[in-house]
């Protein structure tokens, strides 16, 4: 395990973007060399999390109680379990540092568990969601703000995994960043972001859904039409290069009935 | 007055809920949108409370409730700035009803701040606690890693009653030398040992510390009652004590394990032999 408070952390970052206290110095200086290429990070970081609660106020009223988010970062700023609070909640992110963090926020609450593991292998998520959900396997999964950070390859093979191991019913929500591609400017704003954060995949519809089969799209907006602050999103911050942000809900059904 | 207030309820809730829209993205990430509807009811509840001391007490309340939720500041003084203009439009420049505004939301804002501080110094403190836990786990972590090692690097193997091996692999310098001599003499006490042999076939290097190092400690487990055998030395390493000029006076030094082990033996009074083959007649059956 690596601890190095002097390195930024997208996690981090991304709980300091968010208006949270959870972050250092380092966090705090890569997140200001973002805003400087990328100004509108905040009003995505925003719509992301934002998104997440009406998804987790959504799931809540449709009886979809077995939470099991993938990229987790910090759990905090509204994150599932507090969004969510009578929802079992599992947790898994990559960065060691970061599960410490969490676990330290999360404290002694018997509905969640924080996973240190890397999606690519997801079994650790898996058998903890077994242990932690009893077996219940119609669950919802959370994988919201991540898909952009994640090559085609892990994205297609997690979704295939996450099919096979889920019951039919389960439900995942998504979301995704687009761009005018062939827009000079895009590569650089891209760019900028991966030096001082992570690299950066952009998709279109077409892409994530021919990523996520054989789950099945049920509905894609842009996360503002979502939250219904499409007026607040201003044309800044499509950032000259038709920045835009979509959330996807998705449904594993049952291949019996399809 | 009050009667007055409550006949703009409707337009107080509206407006309210439009300023705190506008403001949406001065909210924290945990404060979504759709609360904002709720978040203006409760300020205009707030404000029509029926007496000071209990819109005082609702306006408290509400800043704790709007400062753990992640309401932005900006989004509040709006709200303010808003209710303002409609009680003015209404009352005109009457100091009171103005009054009554300023300070429900001078409440709020303070309690808000209050809330603000507690929460940033709450968010600190879980980022110090976890940070000092985790470097305390790493370091117990290394500590274990390291102990596995030093264990590992001087394994010492009772052969036979009396007789125990000390295989030594790797690069020995003084402070592993000392380790050496540490485990094997309490090994030695333990196991009442009459013969330690210390196979140093897999051993690079010997510098003269070392070497010294070897012959104390084979003096103090002379003290101890028993007799150490070197094993295993090569060419090069002889050459290098002999260049030295370290004295291996009182230490008994073999070719290998297998002569070490046969010294051992005999100086305990066995040996090894091959088993002779013992011819039994078989004649039950006949």
């Amino acid at each position: 395990m690596n601890i190095d408070s002097t390195k930024a952390n997208t996690g981090r970052i991304y709980d300091y973007v968010l208006g949270g206290h959870h972050n250092f110095e380092a966090d705090r200086i890569a997140a200001q060399h973002i805003l400087k290429a990328l100004p509108s990070y905040t009003t995505w970081a925003r719509l992301n999390r934002w998104f997440l609660q009406l998804v987790a106020e959504q799931w809540a009223s449709s009886g979809h109680d077995h939470i099991l988010d993938f990229g987790s970062g910090m759990p905090t700023q509204g994150h599932f379990h507090s969004a969510a609070p009578n929802a079992k909640v599992v947790y898994s992110d990559i960065d060691p540092m970061t599960v410490a963090y969490a676990q330290e926020v999360i404290g002694d609450n018997p509905l969640v568990t924080y996973i240190h593991a890397d999606l690519r292998y997801p079994e650790p998520i898996l058998e903890a969601a077994n242990e932690l959900f009893d077996g219940q396997r119609r669950v919802a999964v959370g994988f919201i703000g991540l898909s952009y950070f994640l090559d085609d390859q892990t994205v297609k093979q997690i979704a295939q995994q996450l099919h096979a191991w889920s019951a039919p019913g389960s439900v995942m929500a998504l979301s995704y960043g687009s761009v005018q591609t062939n827009n000079p400017q895009a590569q650089e704003k891209l760019a900028a972001f991966q030096r001082n954060s992570a690299q950066v995949f952009i998709r279109d519809e077409a892409q994530i859904q021919a990523l996520l089969s054989p789950w099945k799209i049920r509905e894609v907006r842009p996360l503002a039409t979502w939250l219904g602050m499409d007026h607040l999103v201003e044309e800044a911050d499509h950032e000259g290069i038709g920045a835009e942000m979509y959330g996807v809900m998705l449904v594993r059904e049952d291949p019996a009935h399809e | 007055m009050n009667e007055d207030f409550q006949l703009l309820k409707p337009d107080l809730e509206q407006q309210i809920t439009a300023a705190l829209t506008r403001k949406s993205m001065s909210n924290r990430g945990s404060f979504p949108p759709f609360r904002i509807p709720g978040a203006a009811m409760s300020l205009v509840a707030g404000l029509l409370e029926q007496s000071d001391e209990q819109r005082s007490m609702a306006a408290r309340s509400l800043g704790t409730t709007f400062g753990q939720q992640g309401l932005g500041l900006a989004a509040l003084l709006d709200a303010q700035m808003v209710t303002l203009e409609i009680i003015a439009g209404r009352f005109g420049g009457v100091a009171q009803p103005l009054g009554i505004v300023l300070r429900f939301f001078s409440d709020v804002i303070s309690s808000f701040v209050v809330t603000e501080q507690a929460e940033l110094e709450r968010q600190r403190a879980d980022m110090e606690r976890a940070y000092t836990r985790t470097v305390v786990e790493q370091q117990e972590q290394q500590e274990q890693l390291l102990n596995t090692i030093r264990e590992l690097s001087t394994p010492i193997i009772p052969v036979y009653e009396g007789i125990l091996v000390l295989p030594l692999v790797g690069s020995l310098d003084s402070r592993r030398a000392t380790q050496v001599t540490e485990r094997m003499l309490e090994a030695i006490a333990a196991q009442q040992a009459e013969i330690v042999i210390i196979d140093i076939t897999g051993v690079s290097m010997i510098d003269t510390s070392t070497a010294n190092h070897l012959l104390m400690t084979t003096r103090a487990a002379n003290l101890l009652g028993s007799r150490v055998v070197l094993v295993g030395m090569g060419a090069e390493t002889a050459q290098t004590i002999v260049h030295l000029g370290v004295e291996l006076n009182g230490l008994i030094t073999l070719a290998d394990l297998q002569a070490g082990l046969a010294y051992a033996l005999e100086r305990i009074g066995l040996g090894i032999q091959p088993i002779q083959r013992q011819k039994h007649e078989a004649t039950s059956y006949r």
